[in-house]
This record gives C-alpha cells, structure tokens and sequence, in this order.
C-alpha cells in the first residue's frame, strides 16, 4: 500500500515537472534575424529611422556556389523613439532581431549634429548589445550605405571594420577607439572622441547582386575619410584624414606613419614610423596658468632615399631634423585650429580635472580653463632602421 | 673537463666558420664600395696582417701549453693584475657576442621578418647558443662539424649558380688602383673579423698538436674564403649595384633563378648564414663563461651562463642606433679598440714574462 | 616591457633554484650582480636610454686619442 502511494507520489513529482520551463531563452539559430551592421537617422522633424541589415545565411552559402540569392537583406523603419523599433521590426521580419553580434553602427551626420544622447542612453540599457562596437558617422545618406553590396567580403560589416582596421594599422588615418563605447565614457567629462567617417565612392549604391559579377571594385563601395569630433554625443567639427594622422601621433595612439621628406631638388627620402612613438607629456602650472608640454619620440625606419652619395650619419641627422621640423609644423597647425574653433583635441581639460592639490582647485573649477592653456610640442626623431639599401643611385640626377 | 678533446678537423671547421660568419654577410658590400673592383685583395692584405697580429698570442700559447687565456694573464702577471687583463678580454668577449646578435637582429628585422621585435630574435638565438655552450666545447664542436657539409655544400651551388650572371667587365679597368680605398679605408678589416682569434687560445689546451700553426693555416683559408666571396659578389652584382644594398648575398639570393618555380632563395640562404652565425656566437659565449667562472674561481660557468645571457640579450639591442652608425664606428673605432686586446695585451705579457725569466736565470 | 618581466621572472626562477642547491655565497653574489645588471639594462631600454657598449668604447678612445 505505503509503496503504491510512494510509487504514485514519484510519478506525479515528474508529471508536474514535466511542463517546466525548461529553456525559455533558447535561440533556434533558423528563428533568428541575425543582425550585421545597424543604421540610424532622424529626419529634421524628429521621425527616427533604423536600417538593419540581416544576413540571409543560405545566401551566403549559395552565393559561394555561384547562385545569385542575396547574402543580406536591409529593413528599413520609422518610428518616434528608438524603443519601438525591436517590436516594429517583427511587422515585416519574419524571425527574431538578434542584436547581440552585429559588426557597426553607422550613425548619419545630421542625427550625430542634434546629438545622440537619447540613442546611447538607450543602447546602453540594453543588455545584449556589445558596446565595443565600431562606430561610423555617415556623409551622405545611411539609406544609402545600408543598401550596398562589397566586394570580397559578403558582409558589409565586416569589410568596414577590417577596412577600419587595416587603416589604423597602416596608415594611422583612423582611431582605433571609434566605439560606442567609446562615446559613453566620454560623455560626462566632455573629452573628445574620433568617430571615423565613411561615404560611398562614386556616390551610388550598388544594391544588387550583379555586384558580384562586376570587376568593379571601388563603385558603391566604403571610403574611410577622416573623422567626426564629438563631444558629449554631438558632433561639433571634423577633421581631415592627414589632420587626424597628426593628432594621433601626438596622443601617442598613432602605429603608421610615412613621411616624405624633400632634401632638396631632386633628392627626397621617405621616413616611416616603426612603432607607436613614446610619449612624453608634462602638465604644470606656469603663473596660474596651465602648460603643457608633449615630447613626441618616435622611432623611424629609412624606407627610401634617393640623393647623391653615401648614407651617413651627418645625413640621417638631417632628415630626423627635417622630420621633426615637417612634423611640429604640422601639429602647430592643427593645434591653431583647434583652438580656434575651441577644440580640446589634447585632452587637456581631462587631465587638469585629474591633478590634486590646491594649486589646481581654480584651474579645475573652471571649465575652460585649458583654453588657457600654453601647449608646446616637440618632436624628437631617431632613425634606428635604415633598410636594405646602403648608398642610393645617383643615376639621373648627375650632371 | 680534462678529457674533452677536439679533434683536428673540428677545431679546423670551427676557425674557418668564426672567421666568415657575420663578416661575408656584412663586409662585401661596405669593401666593394671602398676598393671597388680591386675589393677581393682586401680580405688578402687584411687577414695576412690580422693573423699575424694574432702571433703575440699564440706565441704565448706554446710556452705555456695547457694553459688557456686566462690562466696565462695569470700566471704571468699574478693574480690581481691577471684578473683584470681578464676582465678586459672578457669584456671583449660579451661586446663580440652582443655585435653578432645585433648584426643578426638588425638583418632579420630589414629583410625577413620586419615587424618582429629585435629582442626575440636575440633571445632566441642566444638561448640555443647558451645550450650548446653550457654542453661544453665538444658539443660546439660536434655541431659545427655536423653543419659543416651541409653549409659547404649549399654555399658551393650557391655561388656556382650565381656564377650564371657572372660578367667580367666588372673587374674593368684592372689597372686603377685606388690605394686608400684598398689599404686605409678597409683597414678595420684586421679587426675584424680576423682580431678575434685570440680567443682560440681559450680553447688551444684541448687541443692535440700544433694548435698555433693549425690556427694560422685554417684563418688564412678563412680569408680566402672571404676574399674569394668578395670577388664573387663584385662580379655578380657589379661594382655599381653591390656597394648599394646593405646585404648583398641576400640580394643575390633573391634574384638566383634556378628555374621559373625555383627562386627567392634568400630564405634558405639565412638559414644557411645563421649555422655560421651560431657557430662564432656559441663559441665566443663559451669562452664568455668559462672565462668569467676561472676568473671567479668557480668549478662551472653553469651557474652565471643565464644572467650573462639576459645582460647580452640587452646589451645587444643598444649597441647602436643605426646600421650607418655601426658602419662608421667600426671604420673609426674598432682597429685602436681591438689593438688593445689583441697586440697590447699580450706584447706586455711577453715582455713581463721575458723579464721574470732573466731575473729567475 | 615583455623581456624585462621576461628577465625577471627567469632571474627569479634561476635563484630558487641555485637557492635550493646551496652554491657558495660568492658564487650566489656574483650570480646577484650579473643578474641586475642585466635587469638595469632592459630597465633602461624601456626609458629609452639603454647602455651603449660601443660609445662606451668610443669615449675612451676619444679621450686617449688614438683615432
């Protein structure tokens, strides 16, 4: 009797333990829209407008056979708030927004002018969503670069982030920390991030997948120009790719840099920076004002030179000095015009509101104190590469 | 320690290998500019006088057999003037092994590998070179008479095939000597690499019979190696093209065609040139430590092989800032710096021991 | 910064290890010494402003005035 009960007691704990929920988060990887690059805009009337790009996996299969389905599809949306989006979007996507993976976001222009705020607020309280995303500013339509097929790569995400890359990596024209994330530690202390802009080359979408069929390479495919400065999510100017170049180098951020240096008619050498150049940056307080003062030491390797005669060190001590003096023009430059349109492009505000003591309590009260600030800039050069080639040919160049 | 022994033919490859290693890589091109096609007499006149500034040493070598380098100072000049003529040689020893790892860094880092940090390449090699030294001179040795028909037979079809674009007209006009550019300019050659043989006496008590005579005869072959290379890189790549490029076997390698699937060979190549380079580097950190550990009075170097190891490792990436700087110090420097060690030295020794003798009698 | 940790790390190792060994004190201080100095030097190279052997080298030369 007591044993039929228990028996009877065993198996209505397992009945009832059947309906349990089990895996109410599960993700069936054929329900889910995965989500490749994101786009947003707001039009001058306040109507938001998201562009997600959703990767059709069986066309990334088939298109690498040779069939002609699309690898991505664009959904575009409008709505008034960003929050609307995530349940507008299952009125035409016939799976789940998966959010979580996506490659960039690309911000138009315009919406990065009202300021983005409201947007970053909103990304961030989404726990899904990796915030050490790259991060674009669009010229030009985000219609527009939503709605283009790359080349060699079948996801557009992908090739602007490895363009992204190979650009901070080669040629130091693009900030590695053009992130999300980058933009929501900024936000309160008001310092600048670098947010590289894209456009399209040749203006024109190529939204079809003859794309892959055209030896085209460059139409309707990224530009990487420059970069957006914004401060407190807005955008407040830009800079130039060679402009950004210069900046980086003094921050210390820059890995790339090649330099043509013109020793005089006829005779040019080009220099190009082997690592990231050691930094050396002092604040101090000159009369109550704040001074700063960088040392840029970056390390040079002799690419290539052609002028008459045998390398020497008298050489390579001019063309280091040529060098420093070719780049302490350009940062003096670029250090004028900042500071005319009142950009705090090296972070001085930051760190006057990092010093301790009371000689600093007046300076770090005041929020424009760095516009004060006496910068000064040098630049020590080493040649310690000099390449393959020992004496250049004279060649041509003798009488 | 007393019954290692190295044979005849290994002390023989050992010598002839120390004698081209970093210098037929480095030198032809900094030779051919300076002497132009007269280049080849270069390693002739230089290493006939090299060796014979190597005499004074081994002079002392035969009246004191069985003792190595720094036993001598020792014995001739007492303990502590003795210990620092050895310091002095032994800090010779630890700056030659930092300028081969730099020579080799500095190559790797402008042609094969050029984003690679130096100090890997220093780390690496001298980590191999300190196991081999820590094994002692046999297993140097051994290796290097291992390598040795290996290296011998891939240089020959090397330069055989390389021949291919031979031109003679470099070698026009025979006549014009420039004698400052065959006799001053290139005259750190004595240096080196031909200097550095004061350090076999290191080694000369393992040795059988007739160590002196036999080192002459094997560095003298060296310098005909190096000159016979010299002559090769002129007429192959032409007194216009090889004073230009930093490496010039290299460039040769790159552009040998054996066959349209067969070329860039200079990967080979290297790997080629590192044996040698291994070669000069464990030898001369072996005598780094067992110089230091008689000089210390300890039983092995063992216990300071690794520390010595990192100070070279360091060493090696500031020896300079350049390659063009490292070309002019050696022009200017090296000859009155490695006098010092190689003719000084060991004159004084002679004359202290010629004086100690007379008193003695 | 990587080959200083590096050089450390084995220094540390190397005197656990001739520590448990007992080697004589000279031994152990000349063993102290090197290692230092080669630490001093990866020190260096990391502030830029490493030894330099050869213009060691030079100075005394330029001083007696041999070349």
């Amino acid at each position: 009797m007591i044993t039929m009960l228990r028996r009877g007691l065993i198996l209505l704990a397992v009945l009832t333990a059947l309906p349990l929920q089990g895996c109410a988060d599960h993700k069936e990887i054929n329900e889910l829209a995965l989500v490749d690059m994101v786009g947003v805009d707001e039009r001058e009337d306040g109507t938001k407008l998201a562009y997600y790009q959703i990767v059709n996996p069986n066309g990334v299969a088939s298109s690498k056979t040779g069939g002609s389905r699309s690898p991505i599809y664009t959904f575009a949306f409008k709505g008034k708030s960003w929050a609307e989006f995530s349940s507008n979007a299952s009125s035409t996507i016939p799976r789940k927004l998966f959010i979580s993976h996506f490659q960039a976001y690309i911000v138009s222009e315009r919406l990065a002018k009202k300021g983005l705020g409201e947007l970053l607020n909103f990304l961030e309280s989404d726990p899904t969503r990796r915030m050490a995303t790259s991060v674009f500013i669009a010229k030009g339509s985000v219609r527009d670069i939503m709605d283009t097929y790359v080349p060699l790569a079948r996801s557009p995400g992908n090739e602007l982030r490895s363009i992204h890359e190979l650009q901070a990596k080669l040629t130091g024209r693009a900030d590695r920390d053009s992130q999300v994330k980058t933009l929501v530690e900024n936000y309160e202390d008001g310092s600048l991030a670098f947010v590289s802009n894209i456009s399209l080359s040749g203006g024109e979408p190529f939204d079809t997948t003859k794309r892959y069929e055209t030896i085209e390479g460059n139409r309707g495919n990224f530009t990487l120009s420059g970069a957006s400065i914004i401060r407190q999510g807005r955008w407040i100017g830009e800079l130039k790719p060679e402009q950004l170049s210069t900046l980086l180098l003094v921050l210390g951020k820059e890995r790339a840099l090649i330099e043509d240096i013109v020793l005089s008619k006829g005779a040019s050498a080009q220099l190009e920076m082997l690592v990231r150049p050691r930094i050396e940056r002092r604040l101090s307080l000159k009369d109550g004002k704040p001074a700063l003062r960088v040392i840029v030491k970056p390390k040079l390797k002799l690419m290539s030179i052609n002028a008459a005669g045998k390398i020497d060190s008298v050489m390579l001590r001019r063309l280091e000095r040529l060098f420093n003096q070719r780049l302490e023009g350009r940062i003096g430059a670029l250090l004028a015009e900042a500071k005319a349109k009142q950009w705090d492009l090296l972070g001085i505000g930051r760190q006057i509101g990092r010093r301790s003591g009371s000689r600093w309590a007046a300076a770090k009260r005041d929020p424009n104190a760095w516009r004060e600030a006496e910068v000064s800039v040098s630049v020590r050069s080493s040649i310690v590469k000099t390449g393959v080639l020992l004496t250049p040919y004279a060649g041509g160049s003798a009488p | 320690m007393n019954d290692t022994t190295v044979t005849m033919r290994q002390f023989h490859i050992i010598v002839v290998f120390t004698t081209l290693s970093t210098a037929f890589f480095l030198l032809p091109s900094s030779l051919i500019a300076d002497a132009k096609q007269h280049a080849w007499l270069v390693p002739l006149w230089t290493g006939a006088a090299g060796i014979a500034s190597t005499l004074p040493w081994i002079y002392l070598a035969r009246r004191h057999a069985r003792l190595n380098l720094m036993q001598i100072n020792e014995r001739i000049l007492g303990r502590p003037f003795g210990k620092l003529a050895n310091l002095m040689l032994l800090f010779h020893m630890v700056i030659v092994c930092a300028w081969v790892l730099n020579n080799l860094d500095d190559f790797m880092t402008t042609t094969l590998m050029q984003q690679t940090k130096e100090w890997v390449f220093d780390a690496a090699f001298l980590f191999t070179a300190l196991y081999a030294a820590q094994k002692g001179i046999t297993a140097i040795a051994r290796t290097a008479e291992l390598f040795a028909p290996m290296l011998i037979a891939m240089f020959s079809v090397f330069f055989v095939l390389a021949v291919h674009s031979w031109d003679w007209s470099q070698f026009a006009p025979a006549a014009e000597f420039d004698w400052s550019g065959i006799l001053r300019k290139p005259s750190y050659m004595i240096a080196f690499p031909f200097m550095d043989g004061f350090m076999f006496v290191m080694i000369f008590p393992y040795i059988k019979e007739k160590a002196g005579a036999n080192y002459v005869k094997c560095a003298a072959a060296g310098a005909l190696l190096l000159s016979l290379i010299t002559f090769i890189v002129t007429g192959v790549l032409g007194v216009s093209r090889a004073p230009h490029v930093t490496f010039p076997l290299f460039v040769m390698a790159q552009e040998l065609m054996i066959s349209s699937f067969l070329e860039h060979m200079e990967a080979t190549i290297a790997i080629l040139w590192f044996a040698l380079v291994f070669v000069k580097l464990s030898f001369t950190f072996y005598c780094a430590i067992t110089g230091i550990a008689q000089t210390c009075g300890m039983r092995s170097g063992g216990l300071i092989a690794v520390p010595l190891a990192i100070l070279i490792v360091g060493f090696a990436q500031s020896m300079h800032r350049n390659l063009i700087e490292n070309l002019e110090w050696l022009a200017r420097y090296l000859l009155p710096y490695y006098s010092l060690n190689t003719l000084a030295l060991p004159l004084l020794l002679i004359a202290v021991d010629l004086i100690r003798r007379r008193r003695a009698a | 910064m990587t080959p200083l940790l590096l050089a450390i790390l084995v220094t540390a190792a190397l005197f656990i290890h001739y520590g448990k060994q007992r080697r004589p004190l000279k031994d152990m201080l000349l063993l102290a010494a090197l290692s230092l100095a080669g630490i001093a030097q990866f020190a260096l190279l990391i502030v830029d402003k490493p030894v330099r052997l050869p213009a060691l080298i030079a100075a005394v030369i330029d001083v007696l005035g041999f070349a």
